[in-house]
């Protein structure tokens, strides 16, 4: 059986417009510390085995940390959208069946022909 | 300020071993080493903001497509809980860059200290004609050689 339906439209906007600010924060924090994160170059020195030791096994996880970073604020963009459209869905349903119930109505109240 | 090689014989020694001075400066990966740790305090408010903004969707309204957004947004391998887990791993990328400063300045003491054994065990030699000036330049590479493969062993596990 299907879920009892409430939709509450104007929170519905607001939470979709939080969502897109949330994300949006996300990656301005995430490319800041990209950006001074290379802004340090190799720090640790590349003329010995322990730099490039050192640099081999960052430059692995920070690539995974990178790509990690990348594919899932792409899935959070999704969000935003994803609450807009539930939420434009619902009020075109709502119409609908506003304006059905209205022409129904009309119908019923038509003056008969005597 | 980073450990530097000191001008003078001990420089000199660097070109008599053929073992160049570390050119990293822990200095800088310590302060590289401290960055991850302010990501990820500054990641946890919008993360929780956003975890907030969806929640209060799931409490406002009510139906199929809220419930399965709420099951989607909330899951444990959802983006946002991903987004979570990452702050963790990266504050363990931090605290790794700091004992890579460690394990450079290390090594750059350990390399100082050779250079003044060499120069040292030098001295004596010259006094005896320099046979055992090869002897000495060999020991002080292998010291360093093996010094270098070590550290570079702690680093990569």
């Amino acid at each position: 059986m299907a879920a009892e339906l409430e939709v509450d439209h104007a929170s519905l906007a607001r939470q979709a417009e939080g969502l897109g600010e949330a994300h949006g924060r996300s990656q301005e924090t995430v490319r800041a510390y990209l950006e001074e994160m290379a802004s340090y170059g190799r720090p640790w020195g590349l003329n010995n085995e322990v730099g490039q030791a050192i640099d081999m096994c960052f430059s692995a996880v920070h690539e995974a940390f990178v790509a990690c970073q990348r594919d899932n604020l792409d899935d959070y963009a999704a969000y935003p959208g994803a609450v807009r459209e539930m939420a434009a869905v619902h009020r075109s349903s709502e119409d609908a069946a506003t304006a059905q119930i209205r022409v129904s109505s009309e119908g019923d109240h038509e003056p008969t022909a005597s | 300020m980073s450990l530097q090689l000191p001008d003078g014989q001990l420089s000199v020694m660097a070109a008599f071993l053929g073992v160049l001075f570390p050119d990293g400066e822990e200095d800088l990966v310590t302060a590289m080493g401290k960055v991850p740790g302010q990501y990820a305090d500054l990641m946890r408010e919008p993360l929780s903001d956003g975890n907030a903004f969806a929640q209060a969707i799931a409490v406002a309204n009510q139906g199929d497509d809220f419930t399965a957004f709420d099951g989607h947004f909330g899951g444990p391998e959802n983006a946002s809980a991903n987004l979570q887990l990452a702050t963790t791993g990266v504050r363990v990328v931090g605290l790794g860059l700091l004992v890579c400063a460690a394990i450079v300045l290390a090594h750059k003491a350990y390399t100082l200290y050779q250079y003044g054994l060499t120069a040292a065990a030098l001295a004596p030699a010259a006094g005896t004609g320099g046979a055992m000036v090869p002897v000495i330049r060999e020991a002080g590479r292998r010291h360093l050689d093996l010094t270098s493969k070590a550290a570079a062993a702690a680093v990569t596990g």
